[in-house]
C-alpha cells in the first residue's frame, strides 16, 4: 500500500490542474528534503506525491527594479544571486552542499523553526509572494503568507509558484546563530536592512527574525524604534531590547527560549552595529 | 505528463551502465541502489539529509540519495563510491584515504571519497577551508576530520601532478 | 637482536581497502530472499500503566505477516548483568503490564516493506495511564518523589544499601584542620553516541533449527548468552555473526535488537531485519549516564588537599543495565589521581523515567575526570596557586596507598605532566621539576598530611 501514485507535472499548469483534481491525497514535494525525512521516519505516509522538480518554476527574472524567483529554484542557486545580497548570504550557509543542491526556496517556506531560514531574508527585502490554484493567481506580501500558513503543510491549496524580491536599499546584514558553523538549524537568525540618510538618520528598517517565533517574523517594534532616528548606540539598544520583547521563541533541543529571546536581542544589535559600521566605512 | 501507479519504471545511467528499473513510486535512490541493485557502498546513515553517508552523484552533484525519489533521475547519470575506480585499482581518493587512515568504521567514507570528488573537479586546488566547507554536510564520529582532510589535500596534490 | 616484522612499523588498517571501496560489509548491506522487516511500537509517554494493546487494525493491513508482544517472548526480562550474577530482573523485552521511559518497546510489526511495517506499526492502539514521571536526580531521591521500582525507592540496591561508599581516613578532622573549605557542584546530561550506523539485526532461521544471527553489537557473546537466556534456547542452537560495527562507542553493548528479531524469525519461519532509523537511535538507544558531582574539599594554603568529599549521583535511566557497575568503576576515581588521606564517597545508581544508560568511552570515569579536574582548577583560583602546582603537589606517588585501599605502583602522573609541559613550550619552576613519582616515603607524608590526624580510622 502506502504510495500509489508519483506525479512528476511537466508545467505549472498541469502541477495545478493535479493539486485541483486529487486534492486532500496530494502531498507536494519541492526538493524533498522536508517531505521524505517524515516519509523515512515513519511519519508520514503520503498516498499521492506530486513533484515539483520539472514543472518549469525554476527561473530568476530580474523585472522592473525587482527580481522574480520561481518556487523551484534551489537554495545552491539562491546563494549566487549577489543582488540580493543578505538572500544570497542565508542560502550559503543553509544546511550542507548536497541540501543546498536540492532544496528549493519555495519548499523553504514551509518549513517549522527552528528551520527555514530564507524567510527571514525574504521578509527583510519586502518579498511578495505570488500563489497559484485553479481559480486564479494572487501575489500577497509574504507576512501574510506566514501568518496564514503555520507550517508543515504538504496537502495545500493552493501552489506557491514564485518570489517577488525588489531589488534592495541601503545597507542589508544577515547573521545566524547556530549550534555549529555549518549544516545547522538556527538558534536565532537576524535579517535587517536599513536605509540610511546623510545625516545618518534612519529612514527605512526591516529587520526579520528567524527561530525566534513559529514563523519568520518582522520585528516591527524593533523596526520603529530605528525609524527617524539616528543609527547609534542609543537607537541599537532601543531595538534589540524591543526585538527581545517582540519574539516569542520556542524551547527545543537546540536552545530554550529564555536563550533564544536574549540572542534574538544580541544578533539584531550586532547586524545593526554592522550596518553602521558598514555605513561609516564607506564615509 | 508523467503518471506511476504502484510500480514505477525508471532508467537512468549508474556508473557510465544504462539501468532499468521497476519499483514502488516513492522508492529512495539510496533504496534502489542497496536493496534493489545491491550496491551496498551508498550507506543508510540517517534518513533525514543529515549525516551525508548516502551522498551519491547526479550528474556530477553531491546529492543525498535518502532524500531523493528515484523517479527523480530518469535520464540522468548517477555516480557512485563503486563506479570511480575498476577492481584492482584505486582512485587517487580512494589511495589517499586508505594511506591516511581516514577511514575508522567506514560508514561515512563512501559519502566523504564522492563529496570530495565533485570538489576536486571544479576545484584541484582547494585550500583546507574549501574542503572544510565542502564536507559540511558530511558527518563522522571517528576520525576527527583532520585524516580526511589531509587524505584530500594529498590526493589533490597527487591528481595535479598525474595531469 | 632479532629482526622485527611489524613493532616500529606503520601498518595499514586490513579493512582500509574494503571501506575505500564501499566493499566492506555491514549488517545492513545482509539480504535474504524473501526478507521481512520489523518495526517496534513504542511508548508515547515517560511513565504509565498499559491497560491495553489493540494491534488488530496493524494485523489486518496487506503485507504484515507477524504482530510481536510480550506473550511471544519465552523469558521476558533483559538483565545483562544477570551474566555475572547481579540482578535483580527488572527490564522487560517487552513491556506488559507498565511503560517506564518514553520510547520502551511495547509490540513489533513485522512486515513485507519497511514502509508497510512503519504504517501498519503507527495503527497499533495502546490504552496507558500516564502516571507522574520522575526525570530530575534530586527529586528522584526526595521524599516527594514516587517510588517507580517495585523495591520501593528509586535507586539500585548495593547489598541492601541505597548506594556504594568509599571511607578513607577522618574526614571531619581534615575539614576541622583545612585552610580552605572548598565546594563544587558539577553536572553532565546524558551523551548520545551518535554512531554513523544505526542498530541493525538480520536473522534467518535456519533448515536444521538453528537462528543465524547478523548484529552490529560491540559485545557478541554478551549477546549471544542473553538472547540464549531470553529465548529459553541452548546456545548451540545460535550462530551469532558480527563483524564491522560502524561506530559503537559503547553504544552498542545491549542485547537490544537480537532477542525481537529471533522470535519474528521464529514465528514467521523467514529472515527479519530490523534497522533502527536515527530518530530512535538518538531518542531510543542507551547514552551515556546524566550525572551530579558534588565536592566539599579541605584544602591547605600551600595547595595540598587534605580530604575530599564526594556525593555522586548517577542518572541510570529507566533500568540499570551495566550503570551499577560503571558506577563502581566511577565512584573508584571520582576522588580523582591525587594522594588525599582523608576520602569520603557516597555514590547513587539512581532510576528516573528516562531512556536508560549503558557504556560510553571511558564509562562512568570520564565524568568523573571532568568534574575532578574542573575542582583542581576551582581550588587553584580560590587559594591562588597555580594549575601545575596544584596538580604535581597533589599527584599520587608509587608507594602511597589510595582511598579504594590500593598501593600505587608503576605511577607516571608526574612525569607525565611534566612532558605535557615541555610539549606546550610551558617553563616549570625548579621545585616542580624536581618532582617525581619516586619523591615519596612514608615519614614525609606522615608529617606533610597533618600532625596527628589519623590514617586509617572509619
Amino acid at each position: 500500500m502506502t504510495t500509489t501514485d508519483f506525479f512528476i507535472p511537466c508545467s505549472v499548469n498541469e502541477a495545478v490542474d493535479l493539486l485541483s483534481e486529487h486534492g486532500e491525497e496530494l502531498v507536494v514535494m519541492g526538493g524533498g528534503t522536508i517531505m521524505m525525512y517524515l516519509v523515512n521516519e515513519g511519519r508520514l505516509f503520503p498516498r499521492k506525491v506530486m513533484s515539483l522538480r520539472r514543472s518549469g518554476m525554476d527561473e530568476v527574472r530580474a523585472v522592473d527594479g525587482h527580481v522574480e524567483i520561481g518556487a523551484g529554484v534551489t537554495i545552491a542557486r539562491i546563494a549566487q544571486l549577489d543582488a540580493l545580497s543578505i538572500l544570497a548570504q542565508a542560502a550559503r550557509i543553509l544546511g550542507g552542499p548536497a541540501v543546498r543542491n536540492m532544496a528549493t526556496i519555495g519548499g523553504n517556506l514551509f518549513a517549522h523553526a527552528p528551520y527555514g531560514d530564507l524567510g527571514v531574508p525574504l521578509l527583510a527585502l519586502d518579498a511578495r509572494i505570488e500563489l497559484r490554484s485553479k481559480r486564479g493567481q494572487r501575489t500577497i506580501p509574504l507576512e501574510q503568507f506566514f501568518a496564514g500558513h503555520p507550517g508543515g503543510e504538504y496537502l495545500a491549496a493552493e501552489l506557491v509558484t514564485a518570489l517577488h524580491v525588489p531589488l534592495p536599499q541601503g545597507h542589508g546584514v544577515y547573521l545566524k546563530l547556530g549550534r555549529r558553523h555549518a549544516n545547522t538549524p538556527s538558534v536565532v537568525a537576524v535579517a535587517a536592512q536599513i536605509t540610511l540618510d546623510d545625516n545618518n538618520v534612519c529612514r527605512a528598517a526591516r529587520i526579520a527574525l528567524g527561530a525566534a517565533s513559529p514563523r519568520p517574523m518582522r520585528a516591527v517594534r524593533a523596526e520603529a524604534a530605528l525609524v527617524g532616528e539616528r543609527l547609534d548606540d542609543a537607537s541599537i539598544t532601543a531595538a534589540a531590547e524591543a526585538a527581545m520583547s517582540e519574539s516569542d521563541p520556542a524551547t527545543d533541543a537546540l536552545a530554550s527560549a529564555w536563550y533564544r529571546r536574549r540572542m534574538a536581542g544580541l544578533y539584531v544589535r550586532k547586524a545593526l552595529e554592522q550596518v553602521a559600521h558598514a555605513r561609516s566605512g564607506a564615509q | 505528463m508523467n503518471t506511476l501507479t504502484d510500480t514505477l519504471t525508471v532508467t537512468f545511467k549508474l556508473n557510465s551502465k544504462p539501468v532499468a528499473l521497476a519499483v514502488p513510486p516513492l522508492t529512495t535512490l539510496r533504496s534502489a541502489l542497496r536493496e534493489h541493485l545491491h550496491l551496498h557502498a551508498t550507506k543508510a546513515g540517517c534518513g533525514q539529509g543529515g549525516c551525508g553517508s548516502c551522498t551519491v552523484l547526479v550528474n556530477g552533484e553531491p546529492t543525498l540519495s535518502c532524500l531523493l525519489p528515484v523517479a527523480l533521475v530518469e535520464g540522468q547519470e548517477v555516480t557512485t563510491l563503486e563506479g570511480i575506480s575498476s577492481y584492482g585499482s584505486l582512485h587517487p581518493l580512494q589511495e589517499a584515504f586508505y594511506e591516511h587512515f581516514a577511514a575508522q568504521c567506514g560508514y561515512c567514507t563512501s559519502g566523504m571519497i564522492l563529496t570530495a570528488k565533485a570538489l576536486l573537479e571544479r576545484n584541484p586546488h582547494p585550500s583546507r577551508e574549501e574542503i572544510a566547507e565542502a564536507l559540511s554536510g558530511n558527518m563522522c564520529r571517528c576520525t576527527g576530520y583532520l585524516p580526511i582532510v589531509e587524505a584530500i589535500e594529498d590526493a589533490a596534490r597527487k591528481m595535479e601532478e598525474g595531469q | 637482536m632479532k629482526q622485527l616484522g611489524i613493532v616500529g612499523q606503520s601498518v595499514r588498517r586490513t579493512d582500509g581497502i574494503g571501506h575505500v571501496t564501499g566493499t566492506t560489509r555491514y549488517v545492513d548491506d545482509v539480504f535474504y530472499p524473501n526478507m521481512l522487516w520489523l518495526k517496534m511500537v513504542r511508548s508515547p509517554v515517560a511513565r504509565g500503566i498499559i491497560h491495553s494493546v489493540d494491534t488488530s487494525q496493524a494485523e489486518a493491513f496487506p503485507g504484515v505477516a507477524a504482530v510481536i508482544t510480550a506473550r511471544d517472548v519465552p523469558n521476558n526480562w533483559y538483565t545483562i548483568l544477570g551474566l555475572i550474577g547481579i540482578g535483580p530482573n527488572d527490564e522487560p523485552v517487552l513491556a506488559d503490564s507498565e511503560v517506564m521511559y518514553e520510547g520502551e518497546p511495547i509490540c513489533a510489526i513485522v512486515a513485507e516493506s519497511e514502509e508497510i511495517a512503519c504504517e501498519a506499526a503507527s495503527l497499533v492502539r495502546v490504552e496507558i495511564e500516564e502516571q507522574e514521571p520522575v526525570l530530575d536526580l534530586e527529586y528522584a531521591l526526595s521524599p516527594q518523589a514516587p517510588a517507580i521500582k517495585k523495591w520501593g525507592n528509586n535507586t539500585y540496591m548495593y547489598d541492601g544499601m541505597d548506594h556504594r561508599q568509599v571511607r578513607f581516613g577522618n574526614i571531619e578532622a581534615a575539614f576541622a584542620q583545612a585552610d580552605h573549605i572548598i565546594e563544587g557542584s558539577y553536572q553532565m546530561s546524558p551523551i548520545e553516541h551518535v554512531p554513523m550506523e544505526t542498530h541493525v539485526c538480520v536473522v534467518n532461521p535456519e533448515g536444521d533449527g538453528r537462528l543465524t544471527v547478523h548484529t552490529n553489537t560491540q559485545a557478541l557473546y554478551f549477546s549471544l548468552d542473553n538472547t540464549a537466556i531470553i529465548l529459553k534456547m541452548p546456545t548451540h542452537r545460535l550462530h551469532f555473526i558480527g563483524g564491522t560495527v560502524g561506530g559503537g562507542f559503547g553504544g552498542k553493548v545491549d542485547v537490544i535488537t537480537e532477542p525481537i528479531t529471533c522470535i519474528a524469525a521464529m514465528k514467521t519461519g523467514r529472515a527479519v531485519k530490523w534497522r533502527w532509523t536515527r530518530e530512535e537511535e538518538f531518542r531510543r538507544s542507551s547514552t551515556r549516564a546524566g550525572a551530579k558531582i558534588e565536592f566539599r574539599d579541605a584544602v591547605m594554603n600551600d595547595g595540598r588537599i587534605i580530604g575530599r568529599k564526594v556525593r555522586s549521583l548517577q542518572d541510570a535511566g529507566a533500568y540499570h543495565r551495566h550503570s551499577p557497575y560503571g558506577l563502581q568503576k566511577h565512584m573508584a576515581n571520582v576522588a580523582g589521581p591525587y594522594n588525599i588521606p582523608n576520602v569520603w564517597i557516597d555514590a547513587y545508581c539512581v532510576y528516573t523515567n528516562r531512556q536508560p544508560a549503558s557504556a560510553m568511552r571511558g564509562f562512568g570515569v570520564t565524568e568523573a575526570s571532568f568534574a575532578v579536574e574542573v575542582q583542581m582548577e576551582k581550588i587553584a583560583r580560590t587559594i591562588g596557586i597555580d594549575s601545575w602546582e596544584i596538580r604535581m603537589v597533589n599527584a599520587y606517588r608509587n608507594g602511597q596507598m589510595r582511598a579504594i585501599r590500593k598501593v600505587v605502583e608503576d605511577a607516571t602522573l608526574v612525569e607525565t605532566i611534566k612532558a605535557a609541559a615541555d610539549l606546550v613550550g610551558y617553563e616549570l619552576p625548579a621545585h616542580l621539576r624536581a618532582m617525581h613519582s619516586n619523591d615519596y616515603t612514608r615519614e614525609d607524608n606522615d608529617q606533610s598530611h597533618g600532625e596527628g590526624a589519623p590514617r586509617h580510622d572509619r
